[in-house]
């Protein structure tokens, strides 16, 4: 169920009544629980055993760190049986097309069969907000909870399920505790949040993507103009479609009075790639920080141990993004851009740089990962970056409007990041900014609509 | 053990709002609902109309181009009731599917009468439940008028046109078809589609919409018509000015036994069973209650066509149908019975079936008044018809006195 369907609307409406109905008993979690797991049931309910399982382990793990001798043990059990289910249902295709690649260049005669498993939605989201209730109690940074309806609707809750934001548990949990309480301008603030996202999704991300899919459908076909037009819809249409996405659950959620972090922040305006981390994906990157590169060792240590932990941290990173050699290498490339440029911020030089040529220097490095991230295999990628650089031009046919449209929301990134945000702040123009974005969403909204890409994930 | 749990509001990203500055609170939410419900409700589409010229022919036969534009449908019918006292409406019989616009059965008949009289509300493809939908949604402009209304049994002779079958199908006008109640089980869209038509008959705004895209960008979405044309300029491809005139010169001299069509055995939908019946029962009850006088035409289909079984089956709801008329009071008239050679198909008529056809809606009382002007032009018309068309003549019967 899309945000952005008529589904939707009606399952929200119903929800929405029940839980302000409820919102002042102890039934209000357990009807959040009820709404989250219909939600996820209804791409397919055999993914609810998963959901439930995952929760149980986790729930119990909890109670045992609480009060157990093998609280080490107990986390352990935690993380592998997470670890487990994520590579199980994500990754056993990968592995096992890996593994026939391997044993036929050995001369194996061993035919490994294809597992042909189906995805839950959303696996990655989950299984990552379970794992830091157990690391965060397990560190003694969280109570443990003892409630298992409030559990579950933490790790369930349906505004955040399938493509987050990943909601720490110290964030969220405590939210659940108390009754919710919806002010007039948690309202305000959702119905804003959500009509944004509504048109980054629906407007921005579908049109763009119809261009970058043409081009990457065939790379080919198409010249090196094409396919770096093509690359650069890609790089605003993953933005619009995911921040898009964000947007929407955060607003959701804030009609109900629960606080959700923020993914996105303008991460094309950043200045360095360090920058540009901490403004994409948020929610994933401050995981990884937090339960990956600080227990690696962080920043403590010398030099190069540092760089091994970001590399680490950045390579993982990439391969959670998806089962397919074009994720990993993404994530290699970003874990080298990353450690080559980890100091550059503090050179002399790189300081003298104008801000708007580091912005597209950031930019267009991200457009290069990007080609890996979209490419439907190795050979696609590396035929578009050797285009990138043949100079067989051609005419790129990328639509005047795309151009227009883009070039507005960059500018309107600058301006908002600028000392002259107080123009985009003044009513007429939030409102005139709202009611463009509502009539074109009614006018370029396409006639299907299109599945969320981090849904893949 | 708990060491420092933290409270939600810590971290400067759950502090932030958002990446932009559109956070409007709940009185400006209300301004931008009012501002964007002016725009979309009145403004928009009231100045489109006003600018907007739509130029029709004389008899008012859209364009077959047009057949699914029913903005332009809602324009034109309101321009022939400032102008015609009487409307013919149906499916492509109607229309003229086999002729061009100088012989369709309004053309005729204004022909026929010297004047003006009777306007080509019909479509291609209007059976009687997207009639009703057209009717209801975009013909709200038909009261105080006289209404020929064409009931094509065609559309009964199998579950399949009665929309009756229960798997999925291509159906005609599905955006005029019920949504929700009375289900077609035949008709399997997704929730999102069913909305938006329901949008598009209750918002006029989209149905302009739906009218830009078929009139200027080729029936396209916006953005795909963009991704397409990557150097044109949208608005540059759309004018204030459209001309759904039918261009196209149709008429076939081809009879259907020149084509190869062979006897047909359809299995008729009874009547009682009948989602077309149904809803045409629905429409002549909507078009009387909007003060229309109002003749159902009972269409002959081409009885050369059918096998002895199914002409049995196919005379037994003729007459069903002409009870429930009769019953119920309704002017009706039945269409002639044409020579096999005046049929195109199994029911579109050739010109000189319309001839034919013509004649005898002109007996009819409702078109006496008209009718009585010409009358005697007409005698000396008649004479100089051939033997068969009047025997044909003498096929028709009905009469729209109870009216």
């Amino acid at each position: 169920m899309l945000f952005h369907t008529w589904e939707f609307v009606i399952f929200f409406t119903i929800v929405m009544g029940v839980y302000l109905a409820l919102k002042k008993t102890n039934w209000w979690t357990l009807w959040l629980l009820a709404a989250s797991y219909f939600f996820y049931g209804w791409w397919n309910p055999l993914f609810l055993i998963l959901i439930v399982y995952s929760t149980a382990v986790d729930y119990l793990v909890g109670l045992k760190l609480g009060d157990s001798k093998y609280r080490r043990t107990w986390l352990t059990f935690s993380l592998v049986n997470n670890i487990f289910l994520l590579g199980f249902f994500k990754y056993a295709g990968f592995f096992a097309e890996n593994l026939r690649v391997l044993f036929t260049i050995m001369h194996v005669p061993i035919d490994v069969p294809e597992p042909n498993i189906l995805l839950p939605v959303g696996i990655s989201f989950f299984t990552f907000q379970s794992m830091s209730y157990s690391i965060d109690v397990f560190r003694g940074q969280l109570k443990v909870e003892k409630n298992y309806v409030r559990f579950s609707a933490f790790v369930a809750l349906f505004p955040q399920l399938v493509a987050g934001p990943i909601e720490r548990a110290k964030a969220l949990l405590p939210q659940m505790r108390h009754r919710p309480i919806i002010r007039s301008i948690d309202v305000s603030d959702g119905i804003s949040l959500f009509l944004v996202g509504l048109f980054k999704k629906a407007v921005m991300a579908d049109m763009l993507a119809l261009y970058a899919d043409k081009v990457y459908g065939d790379p080919g076909m198409y010249g090196s103009w094409a396919l770096l037009f093509g690359t650069y819809a890609f790089a605003w249409q993953i933005y619009f479609d995911f921040s898009g996405y964000t947007d929407m659950a955060r607003g959701i959620a804030k009609i109900m009075g629960i606080r959700l972090m923020l993914n996105f922040n303008n991460p094309y305006t950043a200045v360095d790639l360090g920058d540009f981390w901490k403004r994409w994906h948020i929610s994933l990157s401050s995981w990884f920080k937090d339960y990956v590169y600080i227990p690696l060792g962080g920043n403590k240590g010398f030099k190069y141990k540092v760089y091994w932990n970001v590399f680490i941290t950045m390579a993982i990173s990439g391969f959670w993004h998806g089962a397919a050699w074009t994720f990993v290498i993404w994530g290699l490339i970003n874990a080298i851009g990353r450690v080559a440029t980890m100091r550059i911020d503090q050179q002399l030089w790189y300081k003298k740089i104008p801000k708007f040529i580091k912005q597209l220097l950031v930019f267009h490095f991200i457009c290069v990962t990007w080609v890996f991230f979209r490419a439907a295999n190795v050979s696609d990628a590396m035929l578009v970056l050797k285009r990138f650089f043949s100079g067989l031009g051609g005419d790129p046919e990328i639509p005047v409007i795309i151009f227009a449209l883009v070039g507005g929301v960059w500018v309107y990134q600058l301006v908002f990041n600028s000392r002259f945000r107080f123009i985009l702040e003044s009513w007429p123009v939030r409102i005139a900014s709202l009611v463009m974005a509502m009539l074109m969403y009614i006018i370029f909204a396409t006639a299907g609509n299109k599945q969320f890409i981090y849904f893949q994930f | 053990m708990h060491k420092k749990e933290k409270n939600n509001n810590t971290t400067k990203s759950e502090r932030t709002f958002s990446s932009n500055a559109i956070r409007l609170s709940n009185q400006e939410l209300l301004i931008t609902g009012i501002i964007a419900a002016l725009i979309i409700l009145f403004v928009i589409p009231l100045l489109w109309q006003a600018a907007e010229e739509v130029n029709m022919d004389d008899d008012f036969r859209l364009a077959y181009d047009y057949r699914d534009d029913y903005w332009v449908y809602e324009q034109c019918v309101e321009q022939a009731m400032e102008k015609y006292p009487v409307v013919f409406i149906g499916d492509s019989v109607i229309w003229g599917m086999y002729v061009d616009n100088k012989h369709t059965l309004p053309a005729i008949l204004n022909r026929k009468l010297n004047q003006q009289v009777a306007a080509n509300l019909a479509i291609d493809g209007l059976h009687s439940v997207a009639m009703d939908g057209l009717i209801r949604y975009y013909g709200a402009a038909i009261k105080n008028k006289t209404v020929f209304i064409y009931l094509n049994p065609l559309w009964m002779n199998s579950k399949k046109y009665d929309l009756s079958a229960d798997e999925e199908m291509d159906i005609h006008h599905p955006r005029l078809v019920t949504q929700f109640s009375p289900a077609l089980t035949c008709y399997k869209e997704p929730l999102a589609t069913r909305m938006g038509v329901l949008l598009e008959r209750n918002l006029p705004f989209y149905s302009l919409l739906n009218h830009i895209r078929l009139s200027f960008f080729d029936n396209d979405s916006f953005a795909q018509w963009v991704l397409d044309n990557p150097y044109k300029n949208p608005a540059s491809q759309i004018s204030l000015s459209v001309d759904p005139i039918e261009k196209e010169h149709r008429n076939s001299k081809q009879d259907w036994s020149q084509k190869g069509i062979t006897k047909q055995d359809w299995n008729w939908v009874a009547l009682a069973k009948s989602k077309q019946w149904t809803a045409f029962k629905g429409i002549v009850e909507l078009l009387k209650s909007r003060n229309n006088r109002v003749c159902v035409m009972v269409g002959a289909i081409n009885p050369y066509i059918l096998t002895d079984k199914s002409l049995m089956q196919y005379d037994s709801r003729i007459k069903g149908i002409v009870e429930w008329l009769k019953n119920n009071k309704i002017g009706y008239i039945k269409m002639p019975e044409l020579p096999s050679s005046y049929y195109a198909d199994a029911s579109h008529p050739l010109d000189k079936g319309y001839e034919i056809m013509a004649d005898a809606i002109l007996k009819t009382p409702l078109m006496e008044e008209y009718y009585s002007k010409v009358k005697t032009t007409l005698k000396q018309q008649r004479k100089a018809q051939n033997e068969i068309g009047q025997k044909s003549l003498a096929g028709s019967s009905g009469s729209c006195d109870s009216i």
